[in-house]
């Protein structure tokens, strides 16, 4: 199992990546991307790295704009050896039926949010472990969830259903 | 009525009718031009009705040519004051678009009120009203960082077709601010963008953090393949 997120911006991969403490990262970039709500975190869901593009799909229609993107992959195995604590939660995407790859990182303290950020500056030196998206490519992957009618506009975010809207005019497809 | 003027033509007149002429300083000219010219017509005193005709044609283009003026007077005065309104809308909007701007605290909630109000924007003045809005707020607001990262990740959310050529100007100009986290906006708009023909900007980009440097170059790599 793995647990994927998207970077808030692009570059702060290369902050976290370059820095050589972590306590030396800015403030700002903690602000950016781990931003908590109710002490937890949002993650979504992969059982294996092959159905990684349904869970793509999912964050994507969770967030508020057509923009490129970077996704970090953490393995299950490092969430339970910093004993972080998982609770499954249905999530709101426009991806129809794929809400329960949802999940929270919940309960956490300034402790487990330094190994969340640790975590990441690890998982950030293995290629394998990060994925990036082209806006050209979020926007292919927005069509087919609209061609096979797996589009829920409902549980989009008003400014991507604006992005949404004016990228399915443009290729000529009916919401 | 003055007889001077008609008196050649009265004397060789068959036509009994006295034409009634109210003479003004305006037209005084121009009808003795008219009756001066040496034409066959005013000549002959058989053709009466044409000094007659003479007249009414003058009267009536003189007529039409003050209309035209007072037209074009009429038509400028609407030019300049549609030009007025604009310019107070616009500086209206500016002054609105500056205060949702000020919101933005780089997190995406803050930046929907900017978003907004530049919709509105373009909605009632398209584009070109928001590019002399966004490039006088950016030359005003040079110094708050905030407001020039905003700034980028609004034109993102466009595709360059949209806010070429002054889209790109525009983020050459943030590009020079010395704060290198505003920099970083700016590039990663022109990595939104992801147009090659930018490419010679990005190439010339003046960073001092290595981890700008490595983002410029990661853009790069991507742009030139």
């Amino acid at each position: 199992m793995y647990y994927v997120r998207k970077l808030t911006k692009p570059f702060n991969f290369n902050k976290i990546q370059s820095t050589k403490s972590i306590e030396d990262i800015d403030s700002d970039v903690i602000k950016q991307e781990l931003s908590t709500k109710e002490n937890t975190l949002s993650f979504w869901k992969c059982e294996n790295l092959q159905e990684i593009t349904d869970t793509i799909k999912a964050i994507i229609l969770s967030t508020s704009e057509i923009s490129k993107s970077k996704f970090i992959i953490i393995d299950e195995e490092i969430i339970k050896e910093h004993q972080l604590e998982v609770n499954e939660s249905a999530g709101k995407t426009g991806y129809k039926g794929f809400e329960n790859l949802h999940i929270d990182i919940c309960n956490l303290t300034y402790k487990k949010l330094g190994m969340i950020l640790k975590t990441y500056k690890k998982v950030f030196e293995d290629v394998d472990r990060t994925h990036e998206l082209q806006k050209d490519e979020i926007k292919d992957l927005i069509i087919e969830v609209i061609q096979h009618d797996l589009l829920d506009e409902d549980n989009l975010n008003d400014s991507l259903k604006k992005d949404i809207l004016k990228l399915a005019e443009k290729n000529g497809l009916a919401i | 009525m003055n007889k001077g003027i008609y008196k050649d033509i009265l004397e060789n007149s068959n036509n009994e009718e006295i034409l009634e002429f109210r003479k003004t300083s305006s037209t005084d000219e121009k009808l003795n031009n008219a009756f001066h010219i040496n034409t066959s017509k005013i000549g002959e005193p058989k053709n009466s009705t044409s000094p007659r005709l003479k007249i009414q044609d003058i009267t009536t283009n003189n007529r039409l040519d003050l209309l035209k003026e007072r037209d074009s007077l009429v038509l400028e005065k609407l030019m300049k004051e549609k030009i007025r309104l604009f310019n107070y809308n616009t500086e209206l909007y500016q002054e609105q678009l500056v205060s949702c701007l000020e919101k933005y605290d780089y997190s995406s909630e803050s930046l929907f009120v900017s978003e907004e109000k530049i919709q509105e924007i373009i909605n009632k003045y398209g584009f070109e009203a928001l590019s002399r809005i966004l490039q006088d707020i950016c030359i005003s607001k040079y110094d708050k960082k905030n407001i020039l990262c905003a700034i980028c990740q609004c034109l993102e959310r466009f595709d360059l077709e949209e806010v070429h050529p002054w889209g790109a100007t525009l983020i050459l100009s943030i590009l020079t601010n010395k704060d290198e986290n505003v920099k970083a906006y700016a590039i990663a708009c022109i990595d939104n963008w992801a147009d090659e023909s930018l490419l010679p900007v990005l190439k010339n980009i003046e960073c001092s953090s290595d981890w700008l440097k490595e983002y410029v170059e990661n853009v790069i790599s991507i742009l030139e393949v």
